[in-house]
């Protein structure tokens, strides 16, 4: 089986299958195992997060000095950072379903940022989660904005992706809000603006609602001192926007961190489908907190194997699934937090230009375009 | 005789006293019914506002939990060998019930929330007077939540109710009343016939209560005391494994004028169909028939049944939609919802991202991904790998 677009180990069918029913096998005893630790887990991180909100809002409020107001946009950034990642996003993916809580239901969950709980369980949920760094299908592989691998042609303006990697970074709850919009198909022709309405106008609601409570309520209950308010809210919707974003690319965009091709994944076997999600995800290490803090997207590859079950989960699983991965010989991406980012910064580095040799072939053809010789 | 200046004057102060208080009262009373109609506004819609109120009073105390009913347990009573009675303070905005309704209740056992009906089995008047309501919940073998509460249920603890619910109450026309009970469904019986002894202008009542052994009748003691101190009362236990179970003769004989009352049944469903039947024999209108199943207590299947269960009469009932389709024991819920030409969404058809959540209120699946078997208890699905293994239904499509 030849699916990755770089070139691997490659399984033989048989191991494959073998491979996919010890990650069954695992994922069926951790199912079997949910119960008051997973209750009580959840429950104690919303506490946490709901205390900090409130402590913050108040220490923005009420803060006299600029410590104190910094100590308010910290603990707002720790509260809104824990809602995304630890809460939302995996009360989201269905992995608390099973407490029969109405608060904690995936299908019904609304989070902490413009972005559309019904248009991410459709983009996140499904879209990536399925398609998993199939280029061309996988629109969070560079989210249309970003060049980051050679199969996508290089252009002369991904000379400067740097430069939109960081806007994409500072404003990435908009990003995420905006991704169901397929701008890209739009431009194709593929779609039509007029087919995205429905979107559009679930995307304004929900955005305006999340504008007004942090840029407009907020700060009105703050009456003179509303631009301290506002400061604080818009650092600490930042701080969020730079952590996620840093975090969600080191889940898939490291150094090894492979992509696939479509026609590779066709009928894809639960083994073949399993192998896919280990290949095209990257983990790092650190420790609880900082796990907890990621949502334990830390443990993308356990993520993605297991989209469903409680996050907390992943590192006791992380052990068995790198025995399983030792065994057949497949490498389990991993690396420190500060290691994979580097490579993450790399690969942005290295795609902003053309295939190595090449720049003086396509430069003067792309520029050719613009320029009227 | 004219009244003095000086006491009409006084008396006038006084009745202006009376007026202002009057209009202070009635002023008071109108904010604070403006206040309730806000706070009950406020309460009636769901966002981040009202999450963060209701998180910070649960905190303080759970009792104060506005989006749920919270109930102190006061005391637990034991009944007999398979029933006790839990003795139940519920919060302050429970808004009380009839005599013969049941309310929900919610535990929480090892992280999973489980809802099941009981009927109350005290008085409104017992709750009017001190705040307290009873239920009286029988044991049933393997009864995840019946023998939950009585092993993790102590006075001091909190559950969740919801309001009462259910018509089976007594009719507004007194009459001759005859009650059939079998099993815990003297819960509810217990409650109108405590409600009956009260009231002066009852009429003959008479209770036939089936049980299996004498040991298994529920509030034994305190039917006695009643058909003791109240003459136009008759308590008659029916002991099925001595005296067999009840015949139409054997009712005529407890009960001559039985086609003249108004019959109240509660029990298990097959003591319901027989009773049902036997009544109409002895020429009691339909409508003098007032009841309440309790349905089979439900049990988890084992992998054995399981065969059994893909019979090809099998019915998936779509409630939203009222369509009904054939289930094959192969389609997944997703298929079957599309060939009812329904339109149910979904996303990986995969099993992955969950976007196919069905809500299931009824019946057994297989998930085809990994043959867990799903049981009666779990309510979301994902139909795009789930497989009804028997009669299903579903709420939301
Ligand atoms: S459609 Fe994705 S889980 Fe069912």
């Amino acid at each position: 089986m030849d699916m990755q677009t770089n070139k691997l180990k490659l399984l033989l069918p048989d191991e494959l299958d073998e491979f996919g029913k010890e990650l069954d096998q695992l994922r069926q005893e951790m199912i079997s195992d949910l119960g008051q630790k997973d209750a009580d887990h959840i429950r104690n991180i919303i506490r946490t997060q709901k205390y900090s909100e409130i402590a913050g809002r108040t220490l923005i409020h009420f803060s006299l000095n600029p410590i104190s107001w910094a100590a308010g946009v910290g603990l707002l950034s720790v509260a809104k950072i824990l809602e995304n990642m630890e809460i939302g996003h995996n009360v989201m993916h269905g992995q608390y379903d099973w407490m029969n809580d109405p608060d904690l239901q995936s299908q019904t969950y609304e989070w902490d940022t413009v972005c559309d709980s019904e248009s991410w369980r459709n983009t996140h949920n499904f879209e990536h989660h399925t398609y998993t760094n199939i280029l061309g299908k996988d629109r969070d592989y560079g989210y249309d904005v970003l060049r980051l691998s050679d199969e996508d042609p290089w252009k002369p303006r991904h000379l400067f992706q740097f430069i939109n990697y960081g806007i994409l970074s500072a404003f990435f709850e908009w990003g995420v809000g905006f991704h169901e919009l397929e701008i890209s198909r739009i431009k194709r022709g593929e779609i039509t603006f007029k087919d995205k309405i429905p979107f559009i106008k679930r995307f304004t609601k929900k955005a305006s609602k999340q504008a007004a409570k942090d840029y407009v309520l907020f700060p009105l209950l703050a009456g003179p001192f509303a631009p301290k308010v506002f400061v604080g809210n818009a650092i600490a919707n930042l701080n969020r926007n730079l952590w996620t974003s840093t975090i969600i690319f080191c889940g898939h965009f490291t150094e090894d961190a492979q992509t696939f091709r479509e026609e590779d994944c066709e009928n894809e076997t639960r083994g073949q489908w399993y192998y896919r999600q280990l290949l095209g995800s990257s983990n790092f290490t650190g420790n609880k907190w900082l796990h907890i803090m990621s949502g334990h997207l830390s443990y993308q590859i356990e993520h993605h194997m297991f989209p469903d079950i409680p996050a907390h989960r992943y590192p006791e699983m992380s052990s068995r699934v790198t025995k399983i991965c030792e065994k057949y010989g497949i490498p389990y991406n991993t690396g420190s937090f500060g290691s994979q980012y580097k490579t993450v910064l790399e690969r942005v580095a290295r795609y902003s230009l053309p295939p190595e040799g090449t720049l003086s072939r396509v430069l003067p053809k792309q520029l050719a375009k613009y320029l009227p010789i | 005789m004219k009244p003095s200046p000086k006491i009409f004057s006084s008396q006038r102060s006084f009745t202006k006293s009376i007026n202002n208080m009057y209009a202070a009262s009635s002023a008071i009373t109108f904010a604070t019914h403006y206040i309730n109609a806000l706070t009950q506004k406020f309460w009636q819609q769901e966002g981040t506002l009202q999450s963060y109120v209701e998180f910070m009073l649960c905190e303080f105390n759970p009792m104060l939990s506005r989006q749920r009913t919270a109930a102190e347990v006061i005391q637990v009573i034991t009944e007999t060998h398979q029933a006790e009675t839990y003795v139940l303070r519920p919060a302050s905005q429970w808004k009380g019930f009839q005599a013969g309704q049941y309310i929900n209740i919610e535990v929480e056992i090892n992280g999973c929330r489980y809802r099941r009906n009981y009927s109350v089995s005290s008085t409104p008047e017992e709750f009017e007077k001190t705040g307290i309501i009873r239920i009286t919940v029988k044991r049933v073998e393997e009864g995840l939540v019946s023998n939950y509460l009585r092993s993790a249920l102590d006075a001091g603890d909190i559950i969740h109710i919801s309001p009462a619910g259910g018509d089976f109450v007594l009719k507004d026309t007194p009459n001759k009343s005859l009650f059939l009970a079998a099993g815990s469904g003297i819960t509810p019986i217990l409650s109108m016939i405590e409600r009956l002894a009260l009231d002066p202008a009852r009429s003959e009542t008479t209770l036939i209560y089936s049980a299996h052994n004498p040991e298994d009748i529920i509030f034994s003691e305190r039917l006695s005391a009643l058909s003791e101190s109240i003459p136009d009362f008759k308590f008659i236990p029916h002991i099925t494994r001595s005296e067999g179970h009840l015949t139409t003769a054997a009712m005529k004989a407890y009960c001559a004028d039985i086609q003249d009352r108004s019959l109240y049944l509660c029990g298990p469903n097959g003591f319901m169909e027989s009773m049902n039947e036997h009544a109409v024999e002895l020429g009691v209108p339909k409508e003098a028939i007032k009841q309440e199943s309790f349905g089979a207590p439900s049990t988890n299947v084992t992998a054995l049944d399981l065969d059994t269960l893909t019979d090809l009469n099998s019915q998936t009932h779509f409630s939203k939609s009222g369509k009904k389709i054939q289930s094959d024991g192969e389609k997944t819920l997703l298929e079957l919802a599309e060939s009812a030409g329904l339109k149910p969404k979904y996303g990986c058809r995969n099993g992955i991202c969950h976007e196919c959540k069905c809500t299931k209120t009824k019946g057994q699946m297989l998930n085809k991904l990994t043959g867990e078997f799903i049981s009666e208890e779990q309510s979301q699905v994902q139909a795009c790998i789930a497989i009804p293994l028997g009669n299903v239904s579903i709420s939301n499509l």
